[in-house]
């Protein structure tokens, strides 16, 4: 009786992790869409000619708590300063006073993982300032 | 009351003594006088307690904001001011410091040495001073004993008085055998070579002297890879390292296109796919390849750590700073391997802790490490990266799964991980783990205020690259802004701005490892790639204070590299001794892999027989020696010594000896043997050490059927009966040397005299004084003491040379001996047709 109690019990439990997983399970075809701001860059992408379309840039979006990159960021839609890529070895944020002048809809999917991309980088850059495997798709992005 | 008295007395003619004294500075070595000269601008500040550098720097730069400073212990700082009225107000600042003791001018004698005076004075009384005496001195001078020894007594003067005046006074007493100020004097350091380049002062990477940076910044002494130490063994030879980056300039002043294998097809970003030289300010590719092979003691720029080193530059960033496709970058391996590069130096990697990121990449760094540099495989190492965030991770390639690969982080100026570089985690299983550091700069402006890059190297000549910092020509909008530095190195002249002091990162640790390694490739070309990770790894520092567990923390890996073990290590693993196995008079010997001169001591294992000059590597031999000698030779740097295994040679003529036995085959050790008349037999020696050749001499009637010269000749012996004596000596080009003779009695046969009625006997054998010689011939004499007729009687030393001959017809002869060296002799009888031998052994 007690052997069957405690196979009921794995049983479930198994169940109920399964669910769990099921929840957290992400979609990568599923499209979103959003308000944000362009908050950064990635400082492994060419931010010698941060307007030149090679830079991956940093998203903070009112849909996700963690910051986004987003690479093939349209070329146009905003002219970057290029001081705020002087200092990418270590710095790759844009000054804090900026942090809502750069405003973006959004829309996006998941970047699977053979979708992610992983730029060559210098060892003299920083690179732990956000998450790398943070990556999104954009389908469309405007002001 | 009259111990105050004195006491005042005391004071006052320490006062005015020291007000008395001239210009004219001098100190006693025992009697006589040595000048010593102020050195205008420099200072020695003792302190009571070890004081707070960052206060005292603050400080000292309030009187002279240019002044340097160099800590000689914890309480002990020299200052070198700008002028030598700053040092003077700033002398009389520093007295009025409760916690100064002494401030006194840097002295020199003549020949330049500087000496350096603290509170501290060395005095030696004569055997004749009573104890008052020396108590009533000490007490006259407040001198306060610290330490008493067989040698000497250390005193320490009060505050503020001159205990150069106070060891003079103590001298001129008449009371001392010596008395002098306990001198700081920097000591020689003949095991290191400190180059001659202007900028070599600021690369504490190489040589940590706790120097204080132009920022305000000083390190820890000796947190450093001990390069200096490292050059005393070697600077290094033809090793290339390929430098995978953004490219190297033409013709740096620092770098001559001489020392740069620039190849067609070397430049896989953008451009000219012939040209591997940097666009822009992208002097990250300069600033690698200069830490690894600048050109040293040019009186220019910086030292590199292998500076005979040469690199190939490969390009792999494009134009903007971007990447290029992952095939191009294995191609770019795949390049270095095949263009005979022995190193391969990536400070680049990819935000990814995935080690099989991209497996192209990784088939090529698996090509390299195994078929590069003729099979024993490319050394290839990674910066570890600059990712700290949740502990961070080790990037990829620098974390793939190859052994010998080494993933190199970042220690900083006092042998702590620096805040950037990632920490290993054994149990990840994406192979988290750091295997070295070398230092680099600490932290980066945002993670510690304050902090920058501050590591040295090259830069693009006359364009800004790294010098000047572009936050300093960009201007203002940054809330961090670095420290100034210097930022054009230098600032004018042919060579404007070729130099930065603005790199780091792991970036810069990679390229030092890069350095260590090609140093090592030049003390020990043989090396494989794994013996090169495993040496770096086991001779690394295990510095910090970390928990390192089998040898290995999270935060340094195996430790901070040290240059001077690891060459140190290379000049042992499979090093040899070169030179003669055989020594007659003289041979010299040298080490397969040979560090610079006078590195290698050599020794003998017999001294009495060889003797072997410690720093030349020549034999001589001894004594007329000959036999065995083990020759050694111990590799010493600084940093310790290691031995290469021995050499064992052979000294002299063979090694054949009384207990050499030479035999018919199947025969050894019957002595004398008997054989047929007129037969042909094989005989043969016991092996003898280096013989090259055989002498046998043979009996009269006896002649070599074959091999005369061998160990192993075959001889037909004599048709007549009789007894006989046959010799053989083992030859080299040395000489020779003798085996025990052989008698042989040849059974039957015709002729004359039958040899069984003649014997010959020899008395007492070993003899010391007498030998005393029988002959008895039965068929003519019977028991008469008279021979039918004389013989010729000889005997021989082993060399054959006769010591004593005659003809008497006496059947019994006493032979004096007591004036022949000890040895083996032989004695020949010629009586008749019978020829007569024997051994005898002279002793004394």
């Amino acid at each position: 009786m007690k052997t069957s109690f405690n196979s009921i019990s794995k049983i479930i439990l198994i169940l109920l992790l399964s669910n769990c997983s099921k929840e957290t399970a992400k979609c990568y075809t599923c499209e979103n869409f959003s308000d944000g701001y362009v908050i950064g860059f990635d400082p492994c992408t060419g931010v010698l000619d941060p307007n030149g379309g090679d830079v991956g840039f940093l998203l903070r979006i009112s849909a996700v708590k963690d910051t986004l990159i987003v690479y093939k960021f349209p070329k146009g839609i905003y002219q970057f300063p290029s001081q705020y890529f002087l200092n990418y070895q270590y710095n790759c944020f844009f000054p804090d006073s900026t942090s809502q002048n750069y405003a973006i809809k959004i829309k996006y999917r998941l970047a699977s993982n053979n979708e992610k991309i992983f730029p060559l980088c210098r060892g003299d850059i920083v690179t732990g300032s956000f998450n790398p495997n943070n990556q999104i798709i954009a389908i469309s992005i405007s002001k | 009351m009259k111990k105050s008295l004195l006491l005042i007395l005391g004071s006052a003619i320490v006062f005015l003594g020291f007000q008395a004294q001239d210009n004219q500075k001098y100190y006693y070595a025992f009697s006589e006088k040595i000048p010593l000269a102020e050195v205008e601008q420099k200072l020695v500040v003792r302190y009571s307690d070890t004081p707070d550098r960052n206060i005292e720097t603050n400080s000292f730069r309030k009187s002279d904001p240019a002044i340097q400073q160099k800590w000689q212990d914890d309480q002990t700082v020299v200052l070198s001011s700008t002028s030598k009225d700053k040092r003077d107000v700033l002398a009389q600042e520093l007295k009025k410091s409760v916690n100064v003791v002494s401030v006194q001018p840097m002295y020199k004698i003549n020949t330049g040495l500087e000496m350096m005076v603290t509170d501290e004075v060395l005095v030696r009384f004569k055997p004749i001073t009573e104890k008052a005496k020396q108590t009533e001195l000490h007490q006259k001078y407040r001198s306060t004993i610290l330490k008493t020894t067989d040698t000497y007594q250390l005193l320490k003067v009060p505050k503020s008085v001159d205990a150069l005046y106070v060891s003079n006074q103590y001298q001129e007493s008449g009371l001392v055998e010596f008395a002098h100020p306990n001198f700081i004097v920097e000591v020689e350091k003949h095991q290191q070579v400190i180059p001659n380049d202007p900028y070599f002062a600021n690369q504490f990477t190489l040589n940590n002297t706790g120097q204080v940076f132009n920022d305000g910044h000083f390190g820890t002494a000796d947190a450093d890879i001990d390069a200096p130490e490292a050059w005393a063994l070697t600077a290094g030879g033809n090793v290339l390292v390929a430098v995978l980056d953004e490219g190297v300039s033409p013709n740096h002043p620092d770098l001559p296109n001489a020392r740069q294998i620039r190849l067609n097809g070397s430049n896989f970003g953008d451009g000219d796919p012939n040209d591997p030289s940097p666009t822009g300010n992208m002097n990250h590719g300069n600033s690698c390849a200069g830490v690894i092979a600048a050109t040293q003691n040019n009186n220019e720029g910086i030292a590199g750590i292998c500076p005979n080193c040469r690199i190939m530059p490969i390009r792999i960033f494009n134009a903007n700073g971007t990447g290029i496709p992952s095939n191009r970058l294995a191609d770019a391996i795949d390049f270095a391997r095949t263009n005979g590069a022995a190193i391969i130096s990536n400070s680049w990697g990819f935000n990814s802790d995935d080690p099989n990121l991209i497996p192209a990449i990784v088939s090529a760094i698996q090509t390299a490490t195994t078929q590069g540099r003729g099979n024993l495989g490319c050394v290839v190492l990674f910066s570890a990266g600059n990712n700290l965030v949740n502990n961070g991770f080790v990037h990829f390639p620098s974390n793939v799964n190859i052994p010998g690969v080494l993933t190199v982080g970042a220690s900083d100026r006092d042998d702590l991980k620096s805040f950037y570089s990632p920490l290993g985690n054994p149990n990840s299983t994406n192979n988290q783990v750091l295997d070295v550091t070398a230092p680099s700069h600490r932290a980066y402006p945002n993670q510690i205020i304050g902090e920058t890059f501050e590591a040295w190297t090259i830069d693009i000549p006359a364009n800004a690259g790294y010098n000047p910092w572009p936050e300093f020509t960009a201007g203002t909008n940054r809330s961090i802004v670095p420290p100034a530095i210097g930022e054009q190195l230098p600032n004018a002249g042919i060579n404007f701005q070729s130099y930065t002091g603005r790199f780091g990162g792991t970036s810069h640790s990679c390229p030092v490892v890069a350095g260590v390694a090609a140093l090592m490739l030049s003390a020990n070309p043989n090396l494989t790639q794994q013996q090169v990770f495993d040496i770096i790894t086991g001779t690394a520092n295990p510095v910090g204070g970390y928990v390192y567990t089998n040898g290995r923390s999270n935060e340094l890996g195996f430790g901070r590299v040290n240059a001077c073990q690891a060459v140190l290590e290379a000049y042992r693993v499979g090093n040899s001794i070169n030179g003669s196995s055989l020594v007659c008079a003289n041979a010299t010997y040298s080490l397969q892999n040979s560090p610079n001169a006078n590195r290698i001591t050599w020794t003998s294992s017999n001294l009495n027989a060889l003797n072997i000059n410690p720093t030349s590597g020549v034999a001589t031999r001894l004594n007329n020696f000959n036999g065995q000698v083990n020759i050694s030779a111990t590799v010493s740097g600084s940093c310790g010594s290691v031995p290469v295994p021995p050499l064992t040679v052979w000294v002299g003529a063979p090694g054949a000896n009384i207990g050499t036995l030479i035999y018919p085959s199947g025969s050894r050790g019957i002595d004398p043997v008997t054989l047929g008349p007129a037969s042909t037999y094989l005989f043969q020696s016991d092996y003898v050490p280096q013989a090259t050749s055989f002498r046998w001499l043979l009996p009269p009637g006896f002649s070599f059927y074959s091999g005369s010269t061998t160990s192993s000749p075959f001889i037909t012996t004599s048709a007549t009966a009789g007894s006989y004596t046959l010799f053989c000596a083992a030859v080299n080009s040395c000489g020779q040397s003798w085996t025990h003779s052989l008698g042989i009695t040849i059974s039957t046969g015709g002729g004359c005299c039958p040899a069984a009625a003649v014997r010959l006997s020899a008395f007492p054998n070993p003899a010391s004084s007498t030998l005393t010689v029988t002959v008895a011939d039965s068929l003519a004499t019977g028991e008469s003491q008279t021979l039918d007729q004389p013989y010729r009687l000889a005997l021989v030393d082993r060399l054959g040379t006769p010591v004593f001959s005659a003809q008497p017809s006496e059947h019994s002869v006493q032979v004096p001996v007591s004036q022949l060296p000890a040895g083996v002799y032989y004695l020949n009888v010629v009586y008749k047709e019978a020829v007569l031998q024997r051994q005898v052994f002279i002793e004394h």
